[in-house]
């Protein structure tokens, strides 16, 4: 166990230098100075050589790489040129909001998907599949920006029962978790549809099996054949499922953020790329991926705790 | 055999063909020129002269919507386009690679395809700016990944065939088999996931427009059109509609085109899950199983 742990933590931090490697290439190494580009085509000449000396570009690419990925280890991503702090410092303050609003997002999608799921699956009647098949399409179909300003002008500006925008410090949980709820709904209804789906048909797949003709066989009702045996071992797949989602969430926060303006990661991003402020870019899409490896790392463990029989392919 | 269409792919079609021939209108005829003002008569609900009302500077919200789903449409299908004969050349050429190149590449590949959408896009826009050819490249750069893994995995099993090693025996030489023997197996599973290709480059677009990194006002596309009703959204709250049912029109589509083209396919269908890129993991277990039941399924037809 020990050697695979360390072996797949040798393979996250790989993943993670090549994708910091690559983000910097396409970054530095495509068409136009990153310089040319933050300041605009007409900058004076010695504004352009002051920014390009400051961001290192007269060196050679794998030594900017290599003092950028020292200075990434200690925390240090250079300085932002949009907001004159440094790089660190920003995702410092707004990689928290974005992590608590995809965490949130995950519960209710899973609080949502998983009994839809099994609910659609456990009637013979056609009206649950049909009501759930019609969530499930419209749930991925619906853009997650369109249904987040649906979702404001109802509750928010209609009902005003929750803040249309913005967020509240951790030290008030409970403002926070009211200016967080329409976004994480919002992030929560794809997901819940894609739960909803693969719960329904891992449900469906499990009933099949032996062991459930088995308990049928000896006498057990509907519901503890359905909950006691066939459920447990059709919740295998959802495990798989959470990681992915819990990338998805991340990476669909950079939307969702910017639809309800919360200061987090997500809109950062979107405000570096806009000023095209190069430093901010690489440390924000380095952050992100990390991230999302990093949750893939931890579901990978979790399911082979969970389930001894999965040995690595 | 002749099994009848399943249902799915018949409504899919349909939906497709609705998507189309609203885009075709945009082409060719619109009720009033996408860009004329009429301030006078400013966010006008529906009426029976604006059948979906007016935008803020009393634009016409479905001459604007037709206008820009066109636009949106031939930017996903170019990207997909584009994406796909990348994806099956690499893909073949990766097939064909053996030892540290071919090593190298598809963990490259694994990694992309990993990497979220909007954030592969979003980088791309940084470097290459908002320009409709840029947007093509970007779009179609983030479903590359998709399309080399699977041309690649189908390609391996491929070559295994009974049928591709006669032709071996019988002498052809590698790009031979490639084209003429592996290429023909690769094609229907590549058109099924250009399905659900073209539905992941439409959201991307989309959701690029709507922060304002895509195609810029005032030409219009539905994402942009929503980002500007979201400005108005106390005032006029109707003007957020059009655009995000368009979006949501064209997705559905898509989706379930790919869903019943997969039925079609393969009966008993392949994994549930989200179409189009939002789960950027697929459970390592499943994928090749994924892909061998489709490929044994394409082989069979």
């Amino acid at each position: 166990m020990a050697a695979y742990v360390l072996r797949r933590f040798l393979s996250l931090l790989g993943s993670v230098l090549l994708i910091t490697a690559v983000t910097f290439l396409v970054l530095r190494a495509l068409p136009g100075n990153p310089a040319e580009l933050m300041l605009g085509m007409d900058a004076p000449p010695g504004a352009l050589q002051a920014l390009s000396r400051h961001l290192g570009l007269d060196l050679p690419l794998p030594v900017q790489y290599l003092s950028w990925l020292a200075g990434a280890v200690h925390g240090d991503f250079g300085r932002s040129l949009l907001f004159q702090l440094p790089v660190g410092t920003l995702i410092a303050q707004r990689l928290p909001i974005t992590l608590a609003l995809a965490l949130l997002a995950l519960l209710l999608g899973l609080a949502a998907g998983i009994p839809l799921g099994v609910w659609a699956a456990s009637r013979r009647s056609p009206l649950p599949s049909a009501v759930t098949a019609v969530f499930a399409q419209a749930g991925l179909a619906v853009p997650s920006f369109w249904l987040g300003t649906m979702l404001a002008l109802v509750f928010a500006l209609d009902l005003r029962l929750l803040p249309p925008d913005g967020v509240a410090p951790f030290r008030t949980p409970l403002a926070l978790l009211a200016h967080l709820l329409l976004p994480a709904v919002t992030l929560a209804v794809p997901q819940a549809a894609s739960t909803l789906r693969l719960v329904r048909a891992s449900v469906l797949e499990t009933l099949e099996r032996d062991f459930v003709r088995t308990a049928q066989a000896k006498g057990l009702g509907q519901g503890a054949v359905l909950y006691r045996h066939a459920l447990p071992n059709a919740m295998a797949p959802v495990a798989t499922l959470i990681g992915m989602h819990l990338g998805a969430l991340i990476a669909g926060t950079i939307i969702v953020e910017n639809v309800f303006s919360i200061p987090g990661l997500g809109s950062l991003v979107v405000q570096a790329v806009a000023a095209r402020d190069v430093p901010l870019v690489e440390a924000c899409v380095a952050v992100f991926a990390t991230c999302v490896v990093a949750v893939n790392f931890l579901v990978d463990l979790t399911y082979r705790l969970w389930d001894p029989k999965v040995v690595e392919a | 055999m002749r099994r009848p269409l399943p249902a799915s792919l018949r409504l899919g079609l349909g939906l497709c063909l609705l998507v189309l021939a609203l885009a075709a209108a945009g082409a060719v005829w619109t009720p009033f020129p996408p860009q004329a003002m009429d301030l006078a008569h400013a966010m006008a609900g529906p009426g029976p002269v604006h059948l979906l009302g007016t935008d803020d500077f009393g634009r016409d919200l479905l001459s604007r919507l037709l206008v820009g789903m066109r636009l949106d449409l031939m930017l996903a299908l170019a990207s997909v386009l584009l994406s796909g004969a990348a994806g099956l050349a690499v893909g073949l050429l990766a097939a064909r690679l053996r030892g540290l190149a071919g090593d190298a590449l598809m963990r490259l590949v694994d990694l992309l395809y990993a990497f979220p959408a909007i954030l592969t896009a979003l980088m791309l826009v940084t470097v290459m700016g908002a320009s409709t050819t840029s947007l093509v490249v970007v779009l179609a750069a983030v479903n590359l990944p998709v399309f080399v893994r699977l041309t690649r995995s189908m390609a391996l099993s491929l070559n295994e065939q009974p049928f591709v090693e006669a032709a071996r025996a019988a002498g052809a030489g590698p790009w031979r088999i490639a084209l003429r023997h592996v290429l023909p197996g690769v094609l229907p599973t590549l058109l099924v996931q250009a399905a659900t290709a073209l539905s992941g480059a439409f959201f991307t677009e989309a959701a690029l427009s709507y922060l304002g990194l895509g195609v810029q006002p005032p030409t219009p596309t539905l994402g942009n059109m929503l980002s500007e009703a979201q400005g108005f959204l106390a005032v006029d709250p109707w003007m957020a509609v059009p655009p995000g049912l368009a979006v949501a029109l064209c997705v559905l589509a898509f989706n379930t085109l790919g869903d019943g083209l997969r039925d079609r396919l393969a009966p008993g269908g392949g994994p549930p899950g989200r179409s189009g890129r939002a789960a950027p993991f697929p459970a390592p277990s499943a994928a090749p199983a994924q892909v061998g039941r489709d490929h044994a399924l394409v082989i069979d037809a």
